[in-house]
């Protein structure tokens, strides 16, 4: 219960979001406000080719013209997109070696837990020499600041690399493939961000080749009044595979931040792509003050036969998620699948889901989602399957579960299901369910505080997506739980 | 809007609430295709249609059956009814529709039964397919009624109330034709109350249902089932919604539909529990079969939750038949036709408990002989 | 001093008078067993006992080794030692059971101050005790009583009981939905478990447990209220006699 005789209730709350803390460093930022120069200048910041300048400008002027989706269940007000600003950069030029790097932002890695060194791993993962390596690519507010394991991935033909790193060192595959799976002017979150991204992590995976270790992008939103517009685009060629990580975590603010991301992934014949992503934004206070605005668009395309795509997801954090990770299934046999886990206390709001396209002959896709709702929040999953009429023995299973715990949240399903196809199979299910009070008090009984009953039970709930994790995400995975549900049981 | 929408003037008309009708389309504006409700199917040959509804108003006779009256909206005993009831409870929340059906009126009657011994035959309803039509139908407290209902296009709206204790049986026969069909039906069901809803359709070039349930009494219960079995270009758009809005009621929506040829089939079923609906139990599922090979699917089973100690489910498939099946029937002897006419015939009987269902659908009955 | 003292306990459920006033004494190495007809208030006694919400206590105590439990949370009367065996065990789906008790046995440590307990040294004591309950070992990895049997989910009640080691465990209708063997194998671990530092309360409808497991007392729970006491005998009895000719008195 909260009180003036209580001094540690700031303190529990920087706990619970342990993340939350600034990092002082000096930037050079573009004042906010967007405008045709704003988006000149960036680019030209970034030393961009001319066909990049006015592919923005082009994306800029569509923007202009576009309306904000209104069809999520969340409510917020209206952003100002003059107010923002959209670059922020630490000071200086990118550092050649760890050695350039400020010490003060190598501080703040070390203290999330992200290895910028490349002796070390995760934090939270023993050191055992047997334990695989993670490449990272550390971005900082709307730059890279460095990517691990360059030269040992360069020996396997891996690229991995800052986006604009790549538009200089590989300009001809940036080129062909961005803008090819979300075109532009896709919506209008997704061409803000065609407009304006800044940094992001470029990943190409030549033919045949297993990429030999996990690729992560660590993004952190440091800057106030800034938004994040970061960009990436994976290329699985023939027969290759990759496994790539994202996370995320901005400081405590109260004011709302913009985070609009656009993530493109290919995948040609036999490739597969396995993206993690652990999204532990900022979410605001307990009484929705702050917190990040996350508003994404994430598409992979199976443009190749028999090449699978596969997303998985713990949302955790931001004030609002709006994310719909989706799967063109375009080459036959190719596979798409989905697993998400969508937690909102407080006063969070999510609106999360997937799209699996169905296009090529003996496509199939997955979907798993588990909503869990806790305090005043709200939780709907909106997904869409679509059987072309190509998508000859095509076949999706769907199964949606949602979770509410206490009686002030809300979870919703908006499933839209399209068939123009006899003989593909769709199949979705659903369930809602509560944390029972026979199962808290079973618990309890056997000792284990309520508290621990309702992690333990949650935990339970989405162990079948937790399995599709890498093992080291699957462990920070499941504490961010813990911590993200404090304070919902009373 | 009034220019646009010329008020039929006859007596009935005089009883209406025009300006709130006027007030709701001009709040809500008139249906638009691709929009959310409208993402499948066109509204404009429904709006078209009502243009061409005839001004004149053939009147039905007053007709008492016992407990039960039955009273067209011109005579003097249904002017309470309908000042009371009439365009309150379909409201269309997110729809004009019901409102342009208020408008454009043509005919309209009440059936009101107090009939409490349940022995009144089944009233029914003949098709009005060139009218612009509305019907109350009043249960009262402890009374029951059976309506059977059919439909062969034409622009209907029905409003119902159950009354607490009391039990509404309604059965719609929606049967094969070529014109164009706009039906709405709005129902509140108070404390204690049932309504149980059998709908069977059959193919027209546009056939359109929306149907909304408020539950507004607690122990009460809602059952809708239904099928469909749609060939040729036809195209049936099913909008169910049941707003659960207090404690400790129940609710069972279950359609099976079949789409053959170029078909289109819209389903789109949604469960509202609100906050204060705690121990609500609301199941709702959909299942499909395509036999034709341009035949078209939508479906979105909704939920919309706000309280947490409730029971819901929702489930939707489509697909084929199960080609195993096939197979099984036919080692046994079964030829293929017939083995796929035998599963599809089990599909649909699944949701059908009446052989006026078997019979609308098409379903050759078994023969045993 | 008794290990369970229970004093002019009332309870009510949903503000309806279930319990009116019950006194019980358990000692150490003790065997009690507590009959009744349906609805006598048995199973409230053992809910109210555990600490479970409902089961509003209006007046009356329960001291459990001398300490006042009666305002306690149910995971403290846990710590301290008490036990309740459920009559209906809910499923947890996705929680694993070996987690599950892991988590159960660690919570108990931490609450007495000792250390986490190795996993090695935690893996080998919980195989033994499955084996002895004739429990197949993929039972471990299995959601807690998710589509367990019936006789699986008491078995799995007491497998829990032996992990925790209680001083009193409470023990509702574990007899009922069990066939023969099953019974046999349960009352087994349960007459393992019984030593002279512990004290066991059978809740039961029957006679049929009480053939396997010696009570030293019986009580018979009449109305909200211990109509009466006596040995082992009382308990055969009732078998011959039902409960009809202590109704009323």
């Amino acid at each position: 219960m909260p009180s003036e005789s209580n001094p540690t209730a700031h303190e529990l709350a920087q706990k619970e979001y342990e993340a939350g803390f600034v990092t002082k460093i000096e930037s050079d930022t573009i004042p906010p406000g967007l405008s045709e120069e704003v988006v000149r200048q960036i680019s030209s910041i970034k030393s961009e080719p001319e066909w990049l300048t006015e592919w923005r400008v082009d994306a800029y002027n569509r923007w202009c013209s576009m309306k904000e989706p209104q069809w999520a269940h969340v409510k917020f007000s209206p952003i100002d997109y003059q107010a923002i600003s959209y670059f922020s950069a630490p000071k200086g030029d990118k550092p050649k070696s760890l050695d350039e790097v400020d010490p003060e932002l190598l501080r703040t890695y070390e203290k999330l837990g992200i290895p910028l060194h490349e002796q070390k791993v995760l934090a939270g993962v023993e050191e055992d020499p047997g334990s695989p390596q993670v490449a990272v690519d550390a971005v900082f507010d709307s730059v890279s600041i460095t990517t691990t394991f360059q030269e040992s991935l360069k020996e396997h033909g891996v690229v991995f690399c800052s986006f604009s790193e790549a538009v200089q060192s590989h300009p001809e595959l940036v080129r062909k493939y961005l803008g090819s799976v979300v075109p532009k002017s896709d919506n209008f979150y997704a061409a803000l961000n065609s407009a304006v991204f800044s940094d992001g992590t470029f990943v190409y995976v030549p033919e045949g080749v297993r990429c030999p270790m996990e690729l992560l992008t660590y993004f952190r939103i440091n800057a106030q009044n800034t938004g994040q517009f970061e960009r990436t685009l994976i290329i699985a060629d023939k027969g290759s595979y990759v496994s790539y990580l994202e996370g995320c975590t901005a400081p405590m603010r109260d004011e709302n931040q913009l985070h609009a991301a656009v993530v493109e992934l290919i995948a040609l014949d036999d490739a597969h792509i396995k993206y993690s992503t652990v999204q532990n934004w900022y979410p605001g206070d307990e009484n929705g003050l702050g917190g990040i605005y996350n508003f994404v668009t994430k598409r992979g395309a199976c443009r190749g036969r028999r090449s699978h795509i596969s997303w998985t997801q713990v949302e955790t954090g931001s004030a609002i998620t709006w994310k719909y990770p989706s799967v063109i299934l375009r080459g036959d046999n190719s596979k798409g699948e989905f697993y998400s886990v969508a937690l909102t206390n407080n006063s969070q709001q999510a609106d999360t889901g997937t799209k699996m396209t169905h296009i090529g002959r003996n496509t199939t896709s997955t979907i798993v989602s588990k909503g869990i709702s806790a305090g005043q929040s709200s939780n709907a999953y909106r997904g869409l399957v679509r059987m072309n009429p190509g998508a000859q023995g095509s076949r999706n299973h769907t199964q949606c579960d949602s979770l509410l715990i206490g009686s002030k949240c809300a979870a919703h399903t908006f499933p839209y299901i399209e068939s123009r196809r006899q003989d593909a199979i769709v199949e979705h299910e659903a369930t809602t369910t509560k944390v029972s009070d026979d199962q808290l008090f079973l618990c309890q009984q056997r000792g284990i505080s309520p508290e621990k009953a309702v992690s333990m039970i949650v935990n339970g709930f989405c162990r079948e997506v937790f399995r599709e994790l890498p093992m080291e995400f699957a462990v920070e995975a499941s504490k961010l739980l813990e911590v993200s549900l404090e304070g919902a049981v009373g | 809007m009034d220019d646009r929408y010329p008020a039929s003037d006859t007596t009935i008309s005089t009883r209406i609430d025009r300006d709130k009708a006027v007030a709701a389309i001009n709040d809500l504006g008139l249906p638009k295709y691709r929009t959310e409700h409208w993402k499948y199917t066109n509204p404009k040959p429904i709006i078209e249609e009502l243009r061409e509804s005839p001004s004149a108003c053939p009147v039905a006779p007053t007709r008492i059956e016992g407990e039960v009256e039955i009273l067209p909206f011109d005579c003097f005993e249904a002017k309470k009814a309908i000042s009371e009831y009439v365009g309150s409870i379909a409201v269309g929340g997110t729809s004009s529709m019901p409102s342009l059906n208020l408008l454009n009126l043509t005919t309209g009657y009440v059936i009101r039964s107090t009939d409490s011994k349940g022995s009144v035959p089944a009233v029914k309803i003949h098709p009005s397919p060139t009218h612009c039509e509305r019907i109350l139908i009043l249960v009262e407290e402890g009374a029951s009624l059976k309506v059977i209902e059919s439909s062969m296009g034409g622009n209907r709206v029905i409003e119902c109330i159950v009354q607490e204790n009391a039990r509404l049986v309604h059965t719609r026969l929606q049967e094969a034709t070529n014109s164009v069909e706009y039906g709405a039906l709005s129902v509140q069901v108070n404390s204690n109350a049932s309504y149980v809803l059998d709908q069977y359709s059959t193919g027209t070039s546009l056939r359109r249902n929306e149907i909304t349930v408020d539950v507004l009494g607690e122990e009460s219960s809602v059952e809708i089932k239904g099928g469909w079995n749609l060939e040729s270009k036809s195209h049936l758009d099913s909008q169910v919604c049941v707003n659960h809005l207090v404690p400790r009621s129940r609710s069972q929506v279950k359609f099976h539909g079949v789409a053959g040829d170029d078909s289109r089939s819209v389903f789109n079923g949604r469960l509202y529990i609100a906050r204060d609906a705690q121990h609500t139990s609301a199941h709702l599922t959909n299942k499909n079969i395509l036999t034709g090979e341009n035949a078209e699917i939508y479906t979105k089973p909704e939920l919309e939750i706000y309280a947490d100690d409730v029971v819901c489910s929702h489930g939707a498939t489509s697909g084929q038949l199960d080609e195993d099946q096939v197979f099984y029937m036919r080692t046994r002897g079964l030829p293929n036709a017939r083995a796929r006419e035998l599963l599809l015939n089990g599909f649909l009987q699944e949701v059908i408990d009446d052989e006026l269902g078997s019979e609308i659908l098409g379903l050759k009955p078994l023969n045993l002989v | 001093m008794s290990l369970l003292e229970v004093r002019n306990l009332v309870v009510s459920v949903d503000d309806r008078e279930i319990l009116k006033g019950v006194d019980l004494d358990v000692d150490s190495g003790e065997v009690h067993a507590i009959m009744g007809p349906n609805g006598s208030g048995k199973s409230t006694l053992a809910n109210a006992l555990a600490g479970r919400e409902g089961y509003k206590i209006e007046s009356g105590t329960i001291q459990l080794d001398s300490i006042d439990v009666t305002a306690l949370e149910p995971e403290e009367r846990s710590h301290r030692g008490l036990f309740l065996a459920f009559q209906y065990p809910v499923e947890i789906p996705g929680v694993t059971n070996i987690e599950f008790l892991k988590t159960a046995v660690e919570s108990h440590r931490a609450a007495h101050g000792c250390n986490e307990i190795s996993a090695v040294e935690f893996m080998r004591n919980l195989r033994g005790l499955t084996a002895r309950l004739e429990l197949n070992p993929d039972f471990l990895k299995r959601g807690v009583n998710e589509s367990f049997s019936g006789g699986e989910k008491k078995r799995n009640e007491i497998l829990q009981m032996l992990c925790l080691n209680p001083r009193l465990a409470l023990l509702d209708e574990t007899d009922s939905g069990l066939d023969i063997d099953a019974l046999q194998v349960v009352a087994r671990g349960i007459n393992e478990f019984r030593n002279a530092a512990n004290a066991i309360v059978l809740v039961t409808h029957y006679q049929r447990l009480l053939n396997h497991i010696a009570p030293d007392h019986v009580h018979v729970l009449v109305d909200g209220r211990v109509a009466k006491s006596g040995d082992a005998s009382l308990a055969l009895e009732l078998e011959e006699r039902g409960y009809g000719w202590l109704e009323g008195s």
